[in-house]
Parts: C-alpha cells; sequence; structure tokens
C-alpha cells in the first residue's frame, strides 16, 4: 500500500487516493482539490452550453448584443437592460447516494460511505465546471435528501453531502421511483450504491429513471473485503442493516461467498448493460479519478450522440 | 490409603468442562463481532458446511479442560491419605513422640487393641530420617523408647505393654514429649496422642504449652460406651454402741453406659464369704445406693469386697466392657475405740466432767470409751489400755501415779488438761507436772468485768482447730470467758489459741512420743460458757482428745497409683529397719524395709519402704518384732474417676495445648488421619492453582499464536 501511495503522489494524483482524501475535513475543497487535479491533466472542454437560469440586470453596454436587451424593464423605465444569466448549461445532473447503513463499511480505512461521498461530491464539482445544473438526492429505503437540479446549488449539495449520516436500510424502487417524480426534466443521473439487492429489483428501479429520458450512470461501490472476504478469525458477523448476527467460519466459506458474490456482480453487469446503463464496479482502494473518468467518457459519449 | 478430598462435591464443577467444549464447538464465534454491510450471501452457504462443531485446537482445547479439571481439584481438596506418600512432600526429618495411653479406661473392649494398631500405623508411616519415642501414661508417664530411628525397637515395645489400672492424667505425658522434643534437633517436631481422650485426665488449669513449632495429632480410640458399670464407692458406718460393733457397708453402683441393665447381682463378701447379696436394675447413666445387713465388726481387720456382676449371663456386646471397676475392696478394722480416763478432782462435784464426758459419749470414730477416777485414787495400773488421760480440773497426781501419768505420756500417751477453780498452781509444781504442763501464774485472769473475755485467735492449721478452718464450721468468738489462768509456755512448746488479752488459751507441749495439751480454764460452765456452744464445744473435745491420742482412722482402701510408705501407714507398727514381707493382689513376693519417718529417707535399689499400690485387690504385709508375727492386710482399689469414660472434646485438649504451636490435628480411627490437618499439612490445592495459573498463561500465549486477529473491523 505504501509503495502504491507513492507512486501515485509521483504522478500527481495523490489527491485521488480515498485514503489521503479522507484526511482532508471539507468536502468543497476535497471536491475542487480532486476535480481541478483532474482536469488539470485534460485539454480544455470542448462542450459548451448556456443556462437558462437568470442572474440580474445590467445596463445596456455598446457592444452587448441587442437580443438581450429586455424590452419589458424597457418598457417601464425608458432605460435600456440586459438580462444577465447566472451560467451557460447543458444539462441537469442528479447524483443520488445510498446512505443505508451497509454502505458503513470500509476495511482499508475508508467506508463505502465516505468513498460514495466524495464521488459524489466530484461529480458535482465537476458537473458543476461543466456548467450543468446540479441536484442531490440521498435515499435508504425512501429519499431522505433531495435538491433539484440547479446551476447554483453547488454549495448547498456540498453542505448537503457532507452532513450525511447513515441509517436505515437500502431499497430501491420505492426512491427511485419518488425521484423519477421529482426530477422530471431530461437529464444525467448518477446512482451510488452497494446495491445488496436482488439485481432483477435494481434493474427494475433503475428502469423508471431511464423510462424518464435520464441517463442513467451506475457506480457499485463494494470494499475489496466484501468482494475477497479475505476474513481470517472465526467470529460474529452482524448485519449492519437488520442487526443479524451470525457466527461464521471466514475460512471454511470463503470460496462460496466469493462465488456468490462474483455472480452477483456478473449479474448486475449483464443486467446494466442490457439496459443500456452506464454501470462501474468501484471499490474503494481505488483512485476516484477512474470514476471521473467514467462521468467524462459518458458525456463524450453523449455529446457525440447529440 | 491413597487419594482423598476433603470436598468431593466440588467434582460436580467438573461439569464445567463442557464449557471449553461448547465454547470450542459452538461459541467460538461470539467471541468477537465483525460488523459486514450484509450476511445476503453469508446466509445463503449452508450453515453446516461452515463445520463449526469441529474442534480446530485440540491443544487449546486440552489445556484448557486440563486448566478446569485442576482447578476443580484444587478446590476439592485432595490430599493423600499415607503419611508415608505424604512425607514424601515434605520430606523434613521429624521427631515423634508417640504418647500412648495405658490407663485403666483403655481396658475398655478394643481400645488397647486399636490404639497399638493405631501407633503402629504411624511407626509404619515414619520416614527413614525420622526418630520416634514411645511413651506410656496414666497417672504418669513413662518413656518407653527413647528417641530412636528404629522401628522394630518401637514393635517390640508395644509387644509388651499393656493397659494398666492407673488413671488418666495428661499433663505427665505432655510434660515427658515437651521435654523430648526439646532436646531433639530434628526440624520437625510431632506429638502423636493416642488416647481415649478421657475428661477426668485433663485438668483445665493445666499450665502446659507444647513448644513452639511443635504439631499435635490426637488419635482418638474413644467408642461410645455401651456398658460399664461399676462400684463407685463404698461407705462404712459403724454402729459403736451395739455389741458386739457393728457396721454397715452401702454401696453405689453407677451405670455409665447408654443402656439399662436389669438383673445386678451386689454382692457383699467379707472374709473371702458371700455375707449378702442384692438384685438391683439400673437405667442408664444413672446411680443406686445398695445398703447391705449390717455385720459384726472382728477382733481382727477383715477384708471385705462388694462386686456386682449381670447375673443374665450377658456376653458379648451386652456384658460390663470395663470390668476393672466392678469390685471394691476394703478393709473393716478391729473396734476402734479410745479409752479415756476422765480423772477429777478430789473435791469436784459428779457434774464437773459432765460436758465433757457427753462430748465424748457421741463420737463415733473412733469411740471413746471414758472412765472416771478421783485424783486420788487414782493408780499406775489404771493407766494400763488407756489412750488418753483427762485431768479435769484437778492438781496434778502425786507421787507414783504422776510418775506413771508421765511415762505414759513419754512413751505415747496423750494427755488433756484442763486446769480451773480446784487446780491451783500448788498442785503443779511436782517434776512430773512440770514436765507435762507449762507454768501457770498464782493470778487468775477475771474478766468478769467486761463480761467475759473472747477466745479470739486460732490456729487452724493444727489438727485440733483444723475441722473449724471452713466457713460456718464453728465459732469460738461466741463463747465468753470469765476467769483463766495465765499460762507460761516454755521452749517448745506450742501455742494454739489465746485469748483476745494476748493469753494463751491452748498450749501443746510434745512430750517425748505422746502429747500434751493444757487448756487454762474449766470445762464446764464455771469459768467460760463455751459448753454452751456445742456445735464447737463437742467437736472441739474430741478432736483435742483424738490429737493428743495420736488417733488416725486407718484407711479402709487406698487408691492405685497412690504408693505408700510403711511408716506412713503406721508409723507405731513400723519403726525404722523393720522388714516386711508383702504379697502384692498378682501373688508377687516383695521385701519392703521401713526406712523410719524421715521423708524421702534412703532406699537400696532392692529394697524400698513403699508399697506399690499398682493393681486392685489386697496387699498383704507380714512382719515380726520380739514378741510375735504381725500381718496386716491393705485395701487398694482403682481411682473410680477412671469409671468416668465421658469424652473430652480433642478439640479443647488440642487448643490447650498448641496455643502457640505450629498446628494440631486430629484422627479418629475410623479415618485413621483427620482429612482437615492431612490436608491442610499437605496443602496440594496450592500447587494445583499455581499449575491452574501455569496452564492458562500458556493457552493465552498459545490462543494468541494459533489464532491471529481478525481480518478488519468496521471504523
Amino acid at each position: 500500500m505504501a509503495v502504491e501511495a507513492q507512486r501515485r503522489f509521483k504522478s500527481g494524483t495523490r489527491f485521488l487516493d480515498p485514503e489521503i482524501l479522507a484526511r482532508i475535513d471539507r468536502l468543497d475543497l476535497l471536491a475542487r482539490t480532486v476535480v481541478e487535479g483532474f482536469i488539470n491533466g485534460l485539454h480544455r472542454s470542448p462542450y459548451l452550453g448556456f443556462s437558462m437560469d437568470f442572474a440580474e440586470h445590467r445596463e445596456y453596454m455598446p457592444g452587448d448584443d441587442i437580443r438581450r436587451i429586455d424590452w419589458k424593464v424597457f418598457a417601464r423605465s425608458d432605460r435600456y437592460y440586459v438580462k444577465e444569466f447566472e451560467a451557460e448549461s447543458n444539462t441537469n445532473f442528479i447524483s443520488v447516494v445510498d446512505v443505508s447503513r451497509s454502505m458503513n463499511f470500509g476495511s482499508n480505512g475508508v467506508t463505502k460511505f465516505d468513498y460514495a461521498r466524495y464521488l459524489a461530491a466530484c461529480l458535482t464539482y465537476f458537473a458543476s465546471k461543466q456548467r450543468d445544473r446540479i441536484g442531490f438526492a440521498s435515499f435508504d429505503n425512501d429519499i431522505i435528501k433531495y435538491v433539484p437540479p440547479s446551476a447554483k446549488h453547488l454549495e448547498t449539495i456540498l453542505h448537503m453531502i457532507d452532513a450525511l449520516e447513515p441509517s436505515g436500510h437500502s431499497e430501491y424502487l420505492k426512491p427511485l421511483l419518488k425521484l423519477t417524480e421529482a426530477a422530471k426534466r431530461k437529464g444525467i443521473v448518477v446512482l451510488i450504491s452497494d446495491f445488496y439487492e436482488q439485481p432483477r429489483t435494481i434493474i427494475d428501479a433503475a428502469n423508471n429513471l431511464r423510462y424518464r429520458g435520464h441517463d442513467v450512470i451506475v457506480y457499485q461501490v463494494l470494499d475489496p473485503a466484501e468482494i475477497n472476504f479475505d476474513f481470517e478469525e472465526s467470529a460474529t458477523y452482524e448485519d449492519l442493516e437488520t442487526g443479524e448476527s451470525i457466527p461464521v467460519v471466514p475460512a471454511r466459506m470463503r470460496e462460496q461467498y466469493k462465488q456468490m458474490m462474483t455472480e452477483h456482480l456478473e449479474e448486475i453487469s449483464s443486467l446494466m448493460i442490457k439496459n443500456q446503463f452506464d454501470y462501474g464496479l468501484v471499490r474503494t482502494d481505488e483512485p476516484l479519478d477512474e470514476s471521473l473518468f467514467r462521468y467524462l467518457l459518458l458525456r463524450e459519449k453523449m455529446g457525440r450522440l447529440r | 490409603m491413597g487419594l482423598s478430598f476433603l470436598a468431593p462435591f466440588f467434582f460436580a464443577g467438573l461439569a464445567a468442562l463442557l464449557v471449553p467444549i461448547l465454547v470450542h464447538l459452538t461459541y467460538r464465534q461470539k467471541a468477537t463481532v465483525v460488523p459486514f454491510p450484509s450476511l445476503m450471501f453469508v446466509q445463503k452457504v449452508p450453515f453446516k458446511s461452515m463445520r463449526r462443531q469441529k474442534i480446530r485446537h485440540w491443544i487449546l482445547f486440552l489445556l484448557r479442560c486440563a486448566a478446569l479439571t485442576l482447578v476443580v481439584l484444587a478446590f476439592s481438596r485432595p490430599f493423600l491419605n499415607t503419611v508415608s506418600i505424604a512425607s514424601v512432600l515434605s520430606p523434613a526429618s521429624r521427631e515423634v513422640v508417640i504418647l500412648l495411653d495405658n490407663s485403666h479406661s483403655m481396658s475398655y473392649t478394643g481400645r488397647w487393641e486399636t490404639a497399638q494398631q493405631a501407633a503402629r500405623g504411624i511407626i509404619n508411616d515414619l520416614n527413614p530420617s525420622d526418630r520416634v519415642s514411645l511413651a506410656t501414661f496414666s497417672d504418669a508417664a513413662q518413656l518407653v523408647v527413647r528417641s530412636t530411628p528404629e522401628p522394630s525397637i518401637i514393635y517390640r515395645a508395644l509387644d509388651v505393654i499393656g493397659p494398666s489400672n492407673r488413671s488418666t492424667r495428661y499433663a505427665p505425658a505432655i510434660g515427658i514429649a515437651q521435654q523430648l522434643l526439646i532436646e531433639s534437633d530434628l526440624p520437625a517436631k510431632e506429638i502423636v496422642l493416642i488416647t481415649d481422650y478421657q475428661r477426668t485426665g485433663w485438668d483445665r488449669d493445666q499450665a502446659i504449652q507444647l513448644p513452639e513449632g511443635t504439631t499435635l495429632t490426637g488419635i482418638d480410640v474413644h467408642e461410645e460406651i455401651a456398658r460399664n458399670l461399676s462400684v463407685a464407692t463404698v461407705v462404712l458406718q459403724r454402729e459403736a454402741t451395739t455389741v458386739p460393733e457393728k457396721f454397715i457397708v452401702t454401696a453405689r453402683i453407677v451405670n455409665q453406659g447408654d443402656e439399662s441393665t436389669e438383673n445386678v447381682d451386689v454382692t457383699l463378701s467379707i472374709a473371702d464369704k458371700v455375707v449378702d447379696e442384692r438384685t438391683i436394675a439400673l437405667t442408664p447413666n444413672s446411680a443406686t445406693t445398695v445398703q447391705f445387713q449390717p455385720q459384726s465388726v472382728n477382733s481382727e481387720a477383715l477384708e471385705g469386697t462388694v462386686s456386682i456382676k449381670i447375673s443374665n449371663g450377658l456376653e458379648g456386646s451386652s456384658r460390663d466392657h470395663l470390668p476393672g471397676d466392678d469390685t471394691f475392696y476394703f478393709i473393716v478394722n478391729p473396734g476402734e475405740t479410745l479409752k479415756v480416763l476422765l480423772v477429777e478432782n478430789n473435791n469436784g462435784h459428779e457434774t464437773d466432767s459432765l460436758f465433757i464426758e457427753r462430748a465424748l459419749s457421741v463420737a463415733t470414730r473412733p469411740a471413746f470409751h471414758v472412765q472416771r477416777t478421783r485424783v486420788n485414787q487414782l493408780q499406775s495400773g489404771d493407766l494400763a489400755d488407756i489412750d488418753v488421760v483427762v485431768l479435769n480440773d484437778t492438781a496434778f497426781p502425786s507421787g507414783a501415779a504422776g510418775s506413771a501419768l508421765r511415762n505414759f505420756v513419754e512413751s505415747g500417751g496423750g494427755v488433756f488438761i484442763a486446769i480451773g477453780e480446784l487446780a491451783h498452781p500448788s498442785g503443779w509444781q511436782a517434776e512430773d507436772a512440770r514436765a507435762l504442763a507449762p507454768r501457770f501464774g498464782s493470778d487468775v485472769v477475771d474478766r468478769n468485768a467486761e463480761f467475759g473475755g473472747v477466745l479470739a485467735s486460732y490456729d487452724r492449721d493444727h489438727p485440733v482447730f483444723e475441722i473449724f478452718s471452713t466457713p460456718r464450721s464453728g465459732d469460738f468468738t461466741a463463747a465468753s470467758f470469765y476467769r483463766y489462768w495465765r499460762l507460761e509456755p516454755a521452749m517448745g512448746d506450742l501455742v494454739l489459741a489465746g485469748f483476745d488479752d494476748g493469753t494463751p488459751a491452748l498450749v501443746a507441749r510434745p512430750a517425748r512420743l505422746g502429747r500434751v495439751l493444757i487448756w487454762p480454764t474449766t470445762l464446764d460452765r464455771f469459768w467460760n460458757d463455751l459448753v454452751l456452744h456445742g456445735q464447737v464445744f463437742v467437736p472441739f473435745i474430741q478432736q483435742a482428745t483424738r490429737y493428743v491420742a495420736g488417733y488416725e482412722a486407718p484407711e479402709s482402701w487406698h487408691t492405685v497409683g497412690n504408693n505408700i510408705r510403711l511408716v506412713a501407714l503406721d508409723e507405731l507398727q513400723f519403726p525404722e529397719g523393720t522388714a516386711v514381707e508383702l504379697m502384692t493382689p498378682r501373688g508377687n513376693r516383695m521385701d519392703l524395709i521401713a526406712t523410719g519417718m524421715a521423708p524421702g529417707a534412703a532406699t537400696t535399689s532392692e529394697t524400698s519402704d513403699r508399697i506399690p499400690v499398682d493393681d486392685p485387690g489386697f496387699y498383704t504385709l507380714k512382719w515380726s518384732d520380739d514378741d510375735s508375727e504381725h500381718t496386716r492386710t491393705v485395701a487398694a482399689n482403682l481411682d473410680r474417676m477412671e469409671s468416668d469414660l465421658s469424652k473430652l472434646d480433642p478439640e479443647e485438649l488440642t487448643a490447650a495445648l498448641t496455643y502457640g504451636a505450629i498446628g494440631s490435628g486430629d484422627r479418629s480411627i475410623a479415618n485413621q488421619v483427620a482429612p482437615e490437618s492431612r490436608e491442610a499439612r499437605q496443602a496440594w490445592w496450592w500447587y494445583l492453582l499455581v499449575l491452574v495459573f501455569v496452564l492458562l498463561a500458556t493457552d493465552t500465549a498459545l490462543s494468541n499464536y494459533l489464532s491471529p486477529r481478525s481480518a478488519s473491523s468496521s471504523t
């Protein structure tokens, strides 16, 4: 681990290491650090858009597009004012984070919950930089927090992500259906969860978003220990969501567990692809940049499609 | 023999062995709780496939089982039931003193054999480096074998010795053991007391302590008393008034057993003839008295016995288990009458001697046979066969009678002189009179003006006044003395009493072998009113007469263990140098030489002046003087305290003796060794617990080595 961290430091991506990020208290700083560090290595964004979000009026200055003169104001005040808009936006971006208690697990210093928060924060920041309208939702078995997409909600969303606490057990159908109802305008929905649910149920829930016209990016965040089940000592294992306990001898069931987990992940992956979700399995010991790249690739794809 | 346990019920704790088994098989996984996101897949793994029932670390499992077993073993307080094995564990050389009770109570059925067996057991358990001494004890302790490492010597000694007829006393035994242990230089000191713990043998006031560091181990051979009848005592009541003199034997029969006994024949034998017999029944722990028909006193001493026998012929467990106290031996001495010659003044009234005569006539032991005469009628021959002469308010006999009286006294006779109104000093000027009586002045002390003087002091330790030494035994100060002569005691005279003005009231003068008492006032109501205080006058007169007569009631019996000097038996019959042949009840013949009055007079190793009273029965003494052969019989009985078989609490004795000593213990014959003491001495539990701690420490280290830390824990 130390050698790998050193390698990342040298390559300039040390801030993308989740373990190092975990030391940064402020989430906005973290997101900016990650994203700007990430962008520094990229070419300038080719995507231009416009925003319809009104910001303010200002007096007409010579050279301004006369099409932007607000004639209604001129009629009232006999002065020329032009409309200023907040930013130019391309699309709606909503990050949806699973905050169920199962996310509060980590074997390498970073929990899935923290990782999901970093990821959501970074993507939101990144999207904000791209002039997208950013929104946010957290859920367990229901929608807990929801911020509708807006170009001005970055601080709100980062603050909200910062204040998240794990709670409840996860369900997908109900909260995602609600989200579908709330976010009527088409956009990009990033769904971040560990997906301890039957793959078919997850797909059914996510399909609601897709049917609404959203582009859905699915990040499945898992801890390496969940995948490899490399526990040694026999112990009582307690389900973080249900509280149920089972005595477990890991060595005796590791292979079966790994096999079932692999089958589960493969099934999710195949169903996601089949249903045109952009799916990615993220391990909490992986740098955030891979996740950001996945998002970037999607935007690129979307750009080409449009 | 072998391993025993003080608290075997702790073995129920072995059920705790299930704990490590359960821990290993079922609940071992509960040791730590690992939070996990979802058990969705874990639950799908078949339960049995985890194979939880399999014990993974057999070494850990066995270590834990062993630790628990050792804990249970420690709490059950194990100890070895054999001294020999135990002593290997504590191999310090010991100085062991075996005190073997051989008092008469050990004759109780089975006790002696048990005691011998216990003693042999102790010797068997000795280490080669130990030394052992053997001492028997009853009322005295006897060292049989002094500290020896050779057990065979003790074995041979045990075969020879047996129970004696003596009573139990613990103090001499502890004393001899104390001495042996003090002399020993071995590090460990132990006393083994093999006894029946007879209560009568222990005097609480005995200040005996064992040396510091001594271990006292008691072996109790006492068994429940099934049946023990005994003739506790015999009272010989003499009827001196009858002719011939008779005596009545009254025996007290005691049943100290827990069983009632019917048909007990109580037999009185005189001179080997059964003269009377009664049949009685006794309830448990009760006593009854049996009075026999009066028997005539012979001119010679009679040997008598009172014996009991259970007449229904019970044998085995129903018979008397301590037969030694079933017979009581006694001697009925020939008529004990002292002849008193009462010499009165020529001019005296007949009633002058009324009070003294009446006082003497009511005495029974001995009876007084009083003859009266006038002083001028006294003849030398009158003194023959007379034991005491009372000169009652008269002048000293003149002439040959006076000389005869002096000779009479000096050859062992006794004179009681009362001088009053009629005894003028002029009548006491003769040489013989001066030899027997002190001078007294010509003036009478007249206390009439003071309503009489008082007899203010008297020597309570003197035989004459000894009977008044106890409270409420008589008050001389109540009597008033109106007139008395002022006696002038000479050198050698003993003033036994004095009036409140310091004038002597009673003077004793030894006259070679005889005794003289001088009373300077009258023995009637004329000069004092002492005669009106009968509770002091009558015993005073009787005792004074006995004293001057030199009378000592012959003992009807003696107690076994009290060796009797011949001179103490009768100093007149056994003057120094008298050769006496003694026949003991066992039929052994011994030669004794009387050594005179000197206490502890030297005797040679071959001869002794002491009758060794070791057995109950009759001891016959034969000797001869110039005139003829003489025979005298002495009866001896067991100390009846020995018949009381009630048991002393061994703890009490042990506690009294071991104050400051290391430890103590008691053994009952049933278990040979008191488990508590043996266990305490061996203290295995301590070693076992140390072993448990070692095992648990090993277990901890091993389990840490075998079970690495769990792969992770939640944040």
